[in-house]
């Protein structure tokens, strides 16, 4: 079963990813709310896909936090933003990013690049 | 500032070429008393021709006619000089007035009226020139004077020439200070506009920032405001495709599904605005593909084929917001019912902009469908559209025929 780590700072909009990652078949490690408790949840739980939310809590954003993650570890990360700003997209792809999807997600669009990823 | 210090200086001026025009008609006055006395009538009334002259020359200057005062002044020294140089004989020392002519020519103008300056040196220089030929080729017809009354008369010139020359000195010598006196007041005034320029740019420079600092915090406001509303349209949709996992029935599902896709049509309408340069504003073809992909994502039917042709339009949010409305009911319908027997379709979208009108036409190859029936029971899809419509204060005109496919067609102004 594949682990998945779940960085996202509205905790309803985490809780709904959750449960329906979860139906999908994958284990749901962590949720955390920012990019310094994104890095020790990849350092604790090592998971194979990061569902990233761009704009969180904290000094850093999910960019940022996914290229101090890459230093150390080749988890792969899905991109949940609120806007598709090309600067941002640019940066995005220059990590090991498997999708870059603007909220609203559709769940048949996440289900789609989880089983794609499988 | 130049210009009002030139304007200072020519007014200062005209007033010390009138008082030279007094002081020559004052030391002409002893002239006519000594022509008087040796019978000299004629010229004495010359030296009255003189002197009216010189009074002209002010009463001139005074009437705002300079330069025809200065001519005048120019003439009259001139022919004084002239006519009493060739009554009285060269060696009467009468030409000694010619060398207070540089003088006179610098009261009369500026430095900056090079010409008039050469015109005048020239006029006194020939004039002198005249004078001393006449008088070496010996062609001078003395008046019969006395000796003492030459000698007297030799005595005037010299001293009056010095008397005039020195005056000119001293009124030049008062002008440059006066001048000086002008400059460093037009300095000062300079030195205290370049303090308040300072002044006034620092004051720019802070408001600059205050406004700089303003706009920032109304970005970072507006961004987190777009990140809040994403936010909750996603916890909104999130929730309805949670429920619609546990629904069974396949209508309610459908419902659900089509709720979802109406939130992600304003979620993608908002993050447009957001992404558009200009805020009330959006460039509507990038939008309508975005919009076409993301409700073809949402039906398993891939073999409909949407064919859309959309100008460069900007619709206002006002605008916006019902026209993507409406156009996601118009694909949803044709997807939900046009092509339930048919295996392939194809929509077709355009959307142009004449001189004051935007033209909608949206039309599907699939099943169409009875216009009277329909509109008699109306589904919430079709109140939508008409709502839509109505919200854009168009006139949308619906044709179909069982069969026939559907072309629905909408004009709204801009």
């Amino acid at each position: 079963m594949k682990k998945i780590l779940i960085v996202e700072d509205d905790f309803l909009l985490s809780m709904i990813n959750t449960k329906y990652i979860e139906m999908l078949g994958y284990k749901v490690v962590a949720c955390v709310t920012n990019g310094l408790d994104a890095i020790e949840a990849v350092k604790e739980h090592s998971p194979d896909i990061v569902i990233m939310d761009v704009r969180i809590d904290g000094g850093m954003n999910g960019i940022e936090a996914m290229e101090e993650i890459s230093k150390f570890s080749s988890t792969a990360v899905i991109y949940l933003t609120g806007n598709s700003e090309k600067e941002l997209k640019e940066r995005a792809a220059k990590t090991n990013m498997l999708a870059f999807c603007v909220k609203p997600v559709h769940f048949e669009e996440l289900s789609k690049i989880l089983k794609n990823e499988k | 500032m130049g210009k009002a210090i030139l304007i200072k200086n020519e007014k200062e001026r005209i007033k010390f070429i009138n008082q030279f025009c007094y002081l020559t008609a004052v030391l002409a006055s002893p002239y006519l008393y000594i022509l008087y006395l040796n019978k000299l009538i004629f010229s004495t009334g010359v030296m009255l021709l003189i002197i009216f002259l010189f009074l002209t020359s002010v009463y001139l200057n005074k009437n705002n006619k300079p330069n025809f005062s200065k001519a005048l002044i120019i003439f009259t020294t001139n022919f004084a000089v002239t006519y009493f140089s060739l009554l009285l004989g060269f060696d009467s020392g009468v030409h000694l007035f010619l060398f207070s002519a540089p003088l006179i020519t610098y009261l009369l103008f500026d430095f900056i009226k090079k010409t008039n300056i050469i015109f005048t040196m020239l006029l006194y220089v020939l004039n002198f020139f005249t004078i001393y030929i006449i008088n070496k080729m010996h062609l001078i017809v003395n008046a019969q004077l006395e000796n003492n009354t030459h000698q007297l008369l030799y005595f005037m010139n010299f001293s009056f020439s010095i008397t005039l020359c020195f005056s000119l000195i001293i009124y030049f010598a008062n002008n440059n200070s006066m001048y000086i006196n002008l400059l460093k007041e037009a300095n000062i005034t300079l030195e205290a506009q370049q303090m308040q320029m300072q002044i006034k740019n620092i004051e720019n420079t802070e408001t600059n920032k205050k406004l700089s600092e303003t706009l920032k915090e109304k970005e970072t406001l507006l961004s987190e405001i777009h990140h809040r509303v994403k936010n909750n349209l996603a916890v909104i949709s999130g929730l309805i495709e949670l429920q619609n996992i546990h629904v069974t029935d396949e209508l309610a599902s459908r419902i659900l599904k089509e709720s979802r896709n109406r939130i992600k049509s304003i979620a993608l309408l908002h993050e447009k605005f957001y992404e558009s340069k200009n805020i009330d504003s959006i460039e509507i073809r990038t939008y309508v593909n975005e919009l076409i992909h993301l409700i073809k994502l949402s039906f398993t039917n891939n073999n409909i084929k949407i064919h859309a042709q959309i100008d460069t339009i900007e619709l206002s949010m006002t605008e916006a917001l019902p026209f993507s409305l409406l156009l996601n009911e118009l694909i949803t319908n044709s997807y939900k019912h046009a092509f339930k027997q048919k295996k392939e379709g194809n929509i077709y979208i355009t959307f142009t902009k004449t001189n004051n009108e935007y033209v909608l036409n949206y039309k599907d190859d699939g099943s169409g469908f009875d216009t009277k029936a329909s509109f008699k029971e109306k589904s919430l899809g079709m109140n939508l559209i008409e709502a839509f419509s109505k919200q854009l204060k168009g006139k949308a005109i619906w044709t179909s025929e069982i069969g026939k496919g559907i072309n629905f067609n909408l004009n709204f102004k801009h």
